[in-house]
């Protein structure tokens, strides 16, 4: 059997034009994966009743929102870094953030991909003239983003769990593009909350991340509510 | 009849070679990687170590002895096959060209919900690295294009589908 001739030749053709200039290295792409995650976040805060206020830390809406790529600081003003506000009723405000480095009971520094913080800690950490990176305690999420090609590596999975150790989060979630047998088989022994396929044309597993988000929310309004 | 092993070696050289003219050689990369590491799964095999107790210098030979023959996981790796091989590149390509296409899409959506945002902008927070912008426009601009490589690698998987599977 012989593929159609000009099947390839057509690939050939149409491949290099199609790719965006901003999405032709992995790091790109990755850093576009951890902004759709943090989209997710913001309608799971939305579907729990929050108000979502897009911000920057020079103050004031954005037309552009700049997510930080490499992990920093909150006080750093490299760019005019782009956050959500959340606010739930009667409870304290939250932020959402992109690629920021908060400290783990070890006081390690770790990178979380995308975070939600208290306001308070978030504030405390971005106004002060030292820098300061927010301690784990006051991250009530912390997602753990991975955009591959081919399977995931268990090496991903084996780091994602020694991330979790170190973290006070109850939530600390795993989160990837395709399947990863070994990975998920790890991460479901371990009992940690992972979610696999996450792409927008798969609607059922992105549902079940929002929800488990939502599950997430639910609680923290839970305890926090006065 | 399945797909001759020179017309699957086309395949997947015609396509490796595309990937590297437009800046995609990571994906080639990740999917050599994969080849390299082969199909693995857990295997439980008799563990026999006639042989090597032969070489075994005396003072470790108790430890080897008492575990002979019994069955243990091993982790066994396959090659893949010249198909399989160029159904990893197919699929990889998939989700480095539309799937990031739609992802960035989604992500321009996403946010658009809660502000007025014309643009994203990814900025490294290094002093020496460039930031990278999506905006909707070049994204659109793409679309129809990046539509027609789905459907044409996808077209290209049925082929090598049905190909193994004869």
């Amino acid at each position: 059997m012989v593929l159609k001739s000009d099947l390839l030749d057509e690939i050939r053709q149409v491949l290099g034009p199609a790719v965006s200039p901003s999405l032709t290295t992995q790091s790109q792409i990755s850093d576009v994966y951890e902004g759709y995650i943090f989209s997710i976040v913001l309608q799971a805060e939305q579907l729990e009743g929050a108000q979502v206020r897009l911000s920057s830390i020079q103050g004031g809406t954005p037309t552009q929102f700049i997510f930080r790529t490499s992990p920093g600081y909150l006080n750093s003003r490299r760019h005019n870094y782009g956050y959500a506000e959340i606010q739930f009723n009667r409870c304290p405000l939250l932020e959402v953030h992109v690629s920021v480095r908060v400290a783990g009971h070890s006081n390690v520094l770790h990178e979380c991909d995308v975070s939600v913080v208290d306001q308070a800690e978030a504030q405390l950490c971005r106004s002060g003239a030292r820098t300061l990176a927010p301690r784990s305690a006051r991250v009530r999420i912390a997602v753990e983003a991975k955009y591959y090609t081919v399977s995931l590596a268990l090496e991903l999975g084996r780091e994602f769990l020694g991330l979790v150790r170190d973290l006070s989060s109850d939530n600390a979630f795993f989160v990837f593009n395709r399947n990863a047998e070994s990975v998920e088989r790890l991460l479901a022994h371990k009992k940690q909350q992972w979610e696999h396929n996450i792409v927008p044309t798969n609607d059922v597993p992105v549902a079940r991340l929002r929800n488990a988000f939502q599950a997430a929310f639910k609680n923290y309004k839970a305890r926090t509510r006065t | 009849m399945p797909l001759s092993e020179t017309e699957l070696e086309r395949v997947y050289s015609t396509l490796a070679e595309a990937a590297r003219e437009c800046g995609l050689g990571w994906v080639l990369e990740q999917v050599e990687k994969r080849i390299a590491v082969g199909k693995t799964r857990i295997e439980k095999i008799p563990v026999k170590y006639a042989e090597a107790l032969a070489v075994i210098p005396s003072e470790s030979k108790e430890e080897y002895r008492s575990k002979r023959g019994a069955p243990a996981n091993f982790v066994a790796s396959e090659p893949y096959s010249p198909a399989e091989s160029a159904e990893l590149l197919v699929e990889a390509l998939l989700l480095a060209v539309p799937t990031a296409h739609r992802v960035a899409q989604h992500t321009l959506a996403g946010i658009g919900e809660f502000g007025p945002i014309k643009s994203v902008l990814f900025a490294p927070d290094v002093p020496s690295s460039q930031p990278h912008e999506i905006h909707p426009d070049d994204l659109e601009k793409r679309t129809k294009l990046v539509t027609r490589v789905e459907e044409l690698l996808k077209e290209l998987q049925l082929e090598l589908q049905d190909g193994s599977q004869e």
